[in-house]
């Protein structure tokens, strides 16, 4: 399927670089031109695939949808965010608005988990890197994360630890008039735009990191700092995700090179999921709503939930 | 004088974007208008929508949520009555 690319990447290297086929600079440089044709293609055809999806799916219709099978609400809202927009800074009135239809404080995390996780970006460089059947763990295993993590918050009842006037504040029901078929390509269209502006600046510049780790640092370096932190790599990469807001899942390329180099996935997939679900930013947003106390818990559930993701993800796929 | 909001519960990228670039507009094409960006979900609760940000031109919405539209689209938006 990416022939083309590689006689591309081979053309402007040789041909027109003029480089060596025999210098580790022409690998480098090829693996470059070749990765950045290859995810880009990719995160274009991902993002407006999902996109074009998730036009079905408003939050106002996602919130009608849970207000009416509130049994089941936690695994639903965590499904239903796959398909569902959001970003971030409409966690506050998509919390008051949940809260307004009745849905449990569970579902609401659990949405608010699963969401941001498994979104178009991720999926389109997990595909990109690692193909299909990784990309779809990553959604079953993000779709899990997020009912784990609202099935416990849903126990602990945090509602004392919510400020009181997202229980008072009312969006009514909006009347929501459905689009166009033209209307969803041109929003696919434009989320595509807007997203590759967003994040195109940090894919490229680690897919020049993992070129050159590709090229120059070698296998036996990455295996012996693995084999002495190996088991602790999910746990780290958990950590380094957090704080990291979500653009930054454009440095995946460099997760894959390590990777190829002998890093163990489950760490590339705990870091994904780690940087998209919780960011410094998020917290801040969050702060608005409810106490520090229950933004550390939620934070510190899904981190959990995560890290165990990150092992399993392992153990099913060989490499720990 | 035409009265220009932008809505959000909370400050994001994306509400800043739709500021700027309406603020931009406003000024290039000599638009008479008053541009103001409000940052409090209880004003955002009045029209009825869970997405940001929200446009708002005279009291009415005319583009919710992300992603925010083309410039050339956006100043349609705000010059249309």
């Amino acid at each position: 399927m990416f022939e083309i690319y590689d006689s591309i990447a081979t053309y402007i290297t040789k041909d027109i670089l003029n480089l060596n086929p025999s210098d580790k600079l022409y690998e480098v440089a090829h693996f470059f031109i070749y990765d950045t044709l290859k995810i880009f293609t990719l995160l274009t055809l991902i993002i407006f695939a999902v996109s074009f999806i998730r036009s079905y799916f408003p939050l106002e219709k996602t919130r009608k949808i849970l207000s009416k099978h509130k049994a089941i609400a936690i695994p639903l809202a965590a499904i239903l965010g796959i398909f569902t927009p959001f970003c971030s800074c409409s966690a506050v009135p998509m919390f008051i608005g949940f809260v307004e239809a009745g849905i449990p404080l569970g579902a609401a995390f659990a949405f608010l988990v699963s969401s941001p996780m498994v979104n178009e970006v991720a999926l389109g460089l997990l595909f990109a890197s690692f193909g299909f059947k990784i990309a779809l763990a990553y959604v079953v295993f993000g779709v899990a994360v997020a009912i784990i993590s609202g099935f416990f918050i849903e126990k602990l009842n945090p509602r004392h630890l919510i400020e009181d006037y997202v229980f008072e504040l009312s969006f009514g029901e909006a009347e929501e008039k459905p689009m166009t078929f033209k209307e969803r390509i041109e929003f696919a269209k434009n989320n595509v735009k807007d997203i590759l502006r967003k994040i195109s600046i940090y894919i490229i510049v680690a897919i020049g990191i993992g070129s050159f780790i590709h090229g120059y640092v070698p296998e036996e370096a990455i295996k012996s700092i693995m084999n002495s932190a190996g088991f602790l790599s999910v746990p780290l990469a958990v950590i380094i995700g957090v704080p990291l807001y979500s653009n930054s899942a454009g440095i995946l390329p460099v997760i894959q090179a390590l990777i190829d180099k002998g890093v163990p996935i489950g760490t590339a997939l705990a870091f994904m999921m780690a940087t998209t679900a919780l960011s410094f930013p998020e917290f801040v947003i969050l702060k608005q709503i409810m106490k520090p106390k229950l933004i550390a818990i939620f934070a510190g559930i899904v981190s959990v939930s995560i890290i165990i993701a990150g092992y399993l993800f392992n153990i099913i796929f060989g490499r720990v | 004088m035409k009265k220009i909001q932008i809505i959000s519960a909370s400050n994001c990228n994306n509400c800043e974007l739709l500021y700027n670039v309406v603020s931009t507009i406003v000024k290039s094409k000599n638009i008479p208008a008053e541009v103001e960006k409000i940052i409090d979900v209880k004003e955002l609760v009045k029209y009825k929508t869970m997405k940001t940000p929200v446009l708002v031109v005279d009291g009415k919405v005319k583009h919710v949520g992300t992603p925010i539209p083309a410039p050339q689209t956006i100043e349609e938006l705000i010059t249309q009555d």
